[in-house]
């Protein structure tokens, strides 16, 4: 007889294992543009799933897990002050030998992304790492189309100006569509 | 997105991607390997929690063995160091009153329908189909989004189960299942059916089939919907069958059980009093003086913890067995500000009440623990404390929590495993 106990069942937890496997990739990456920690990416990725495991029964059922998962990491890193709280700091991470070359400018990209606001930070990490429009990450973030328009103008303006050197990176004016 | 629109994308888009990217030019470190085997034992553990499961059991409120001890301002301990008797004031700071939801609740509600639910459907199934309640899933499950409870049941039929969701939301999809174009709108006496069923192996050979049902009443926006799954070839309830369900004089009874706008009776408000007297017999004799329990509103089969500053949502467990125990020293409380991340670091007593996940052993071997959960009141979202998830129903004040040394009293009180797992039959919806 099949076990149903809700998302615990032998073929229930596997089919999670694949989900996990093929999708952790991906949502480490995500957390990490937003912690700016591996440790702490990690973190927050093994609580996402942890979130996702107990819903399992549902959420295996929709069209799209991963873009799921993914709401999942960005609500878990806005709603917890702890992600917030540990994130990477400019001042922890200038504090360090200084670095050269690509590394420096890994570290000055870091350091720009650790000075926006969590939410700033998420609208741009969704925005332009996740490729979302601004209507998909209106709903990702649970905020209007017009917030998202003016944090991603204000966001990629503080990148800008805190990129210092390798402001090149960025175009001289942004668009947000 | 899709390749048109990503040649579309602008200059912005690309270079702040690149940007970001450049990031992930370096090697990544070594990951963890397990993050799907923590996930799946944390959420085994969090189910455990929610509700035990009572199946064959019978609910016991017998005296707690072993000679139950109040803790009510307990001895000193050396556990940890410091001093950890209670010192608090336990004087009431909020009237008792505000604490007792003298009218219908939203739990009260769900617990009823519960109760009610196998009698109101067994005359409505098919020949041959069978119904019985959950017993594998006390508590059942509330969405992240809503908060709404979803009462399941379970059929059988060919030595089958299949579980029976009432859902109200869309959470199992039905809008997709019935985008999907092969479900016919089929008029039946008083509106209209659709019947979506995926059969076994279709999405993946992991699966079993899952079905989804809708009755549309003519001139009613309030929908009816139920969603099936099971290992078996296909649904127990056909088409045909789901149509002789929503034409018999009986349904009425199931729609009016099922009706999300019809409150609870007043004998389902003066069981949950019975309830709460029953679980507090048991509680009290592990409680630290001034704290109580009772059933949350908001989140049906779930607890919160009043106190005398306030109430907090609620929930313990106790893990027996070498397996999936919790990692703290020796005679030392834990505490960690969240859950989900192991059970932190060890706590002093230091008297500040706090919000988080306290752990520590019942004795001096490593096979009995306990875990107690203290949150903030009830809210929803998507990612909030699995103890908090429910609807925000509570007006009471929010407690501050739980003190070291109020959490080492519990943990530490005789019997204590044997109380949690009583209380946790009694709260249980199944």
């Amino acid at each position: 007889m099949r076990s149903l106990r809700k998302g615990t069942s032998p073929e229930h937890q596997e089919e999670f294992r694949v989900f996990v496997t093929g999708s952790q990739g991906h949502l480490r990456r995500s957390a990490y543009v937003l912690c700016g920690d591996w440790h702490l990416a990690e973190d927050l990725v093994q609580t996402a799933y942890q979130r996702i495991f107990r819903s399992w029964q549902r959420v295996r059922l929709v069209d799209m897990p991963d873009a799921y998962a993914r709401r999942v990491v960005y609500r878990c890193y806005l709603d917890s002050r702890k992600w917030q709280r540990e994130t990477a700091s400019i001042e922890a991470l200038v504090d360090r030998p200084a670095p050269e070359g690509d590394a420096a400018m890994r570290l000055t990209i870091l350091a720009a992304l650790a000075e926006l606001a969590p939410r700033t930070r998420a609208v741009v990490a969704l925005r332009y790492w996740e490729d979302q429009c601004v209507e998909q990450t209106a709903s990702a973030l649970g905020m209007s189309p017009g917030t998202v328009k003016s944090m991603s103008a204000r966001g990629l303006a503080q990148l800008r100006q805190r990129l210092g050197a390798f402001a090149s990176l960025l175009p001289d004016s942004v668009e947000t569509r | 997105m899709t390749p048109a629109d990503s040649e579309n994308r602008d200059t912005t888009d690309l270079m702040v991607h690149a940007m970001i990217g450049r990031l992930f030019e370096e090697p990544e470190p070594t990951h963890r390997s397990d993050l799907a085997d923590g996930a799946i034992a944390q959420g085994v553990a969090v189910t455990r929690r929610r509700g035990f499961a009572v199946a064959g059991a019978t609910l016991s409120v017998l005296a707690v063995i072993g000679g139950a001890v109040a803790m009510a301002g307990g001895a000193n301990r050396s556990g940890g160091g410091g001093d950890w008797s209670i010192t608090t004031d336990s004087t009431p700071q909020i009237a008792p009153q505000a604490y007792d939801d003298p009218g219908p609740t939203y739990a009260d509600r769900q617990r009823e329908i519960v109760e009610q639910l196998p009698s109101v459907l067994r005359p409505l199934l098919p020949a041959g189909v069978t119904v019985s309640p959950n017993q594998t899933d006390a508590a059942g499950g509330s969405s992240m989004l809503t908060g709404d409870y979803v009462p399941t049941i379970v059929l059988r039929s060919g030595g089958d189960d299949y579980p029976l969701h009432f859902d109200i939301s869309d959470d199992t999809g039905y809008a997709s299942a019935f985008a999907r174009g092969t479900s016919p709108s089929i008029a039946v006496a008083g509106g209209t059916i659709r019947v979506a069923v995926v059969p076994s192996g279709t999405e993946s050979p992991l699966h079993g089939f899952s079905a989804w049902y809708e009755f549309t009443p003519t001139g009613s926006k309030q929908v009816f919907h139920f969603y099936l799954y099971g290992s078996g070839s296909t649904t127990p309830i056909s088409p045909t069958a789901f149509r002789k369900m929503v034409e018999s004089p009986a349904f009425a009874k199931l729609r009016q059980l099922l009706d999300p706008s019809v409150p609870a009776s007043a004998d389902a408000v003066r069981q949950r009093f019975a309830l709460e007297a029953k679980i507090n017999a048991e509680a009290q004799k592990v409680l630290p003086t001034g704290f109580r329990l009772k059933l949350n509103p908001g989140a049906p089969g779930a607890l919160e913890l009043v106190g005398p500053g306030g109430v907090n949502t609620f929930e313990w467990f106790s893990l027996l067995g070498k397996d999936q125990q919790i990692s703290c020293p020796a005679q030392s409380l834990c505490f960690a500000p969240y859950s989900g991340n192991g059970i932190g670091s060890t706590v002093g007593p230091d008297n500040k009440a706090r919000l988080g996940v306290y752990g520590g052993w019942t004795g001096k071997s490593a096979d009995s623990s306990v875990v107690i959960h203290v949150f903030g009141k009830s809210e929803l979202g998507t990612s909030v404390e699995p103890t908090q998830l429910g609807k925000p129903t509570e007006t009471a004040p929010q407690g501050p929590g739980l003190t070291p040394q109020q959490a080492m009293a519990i943990v530490k009180a005789p019997g204590v495993a044997k109380v949690i797992e009583d209380v946790s039959k009694l709260a249980g919806l199944y």
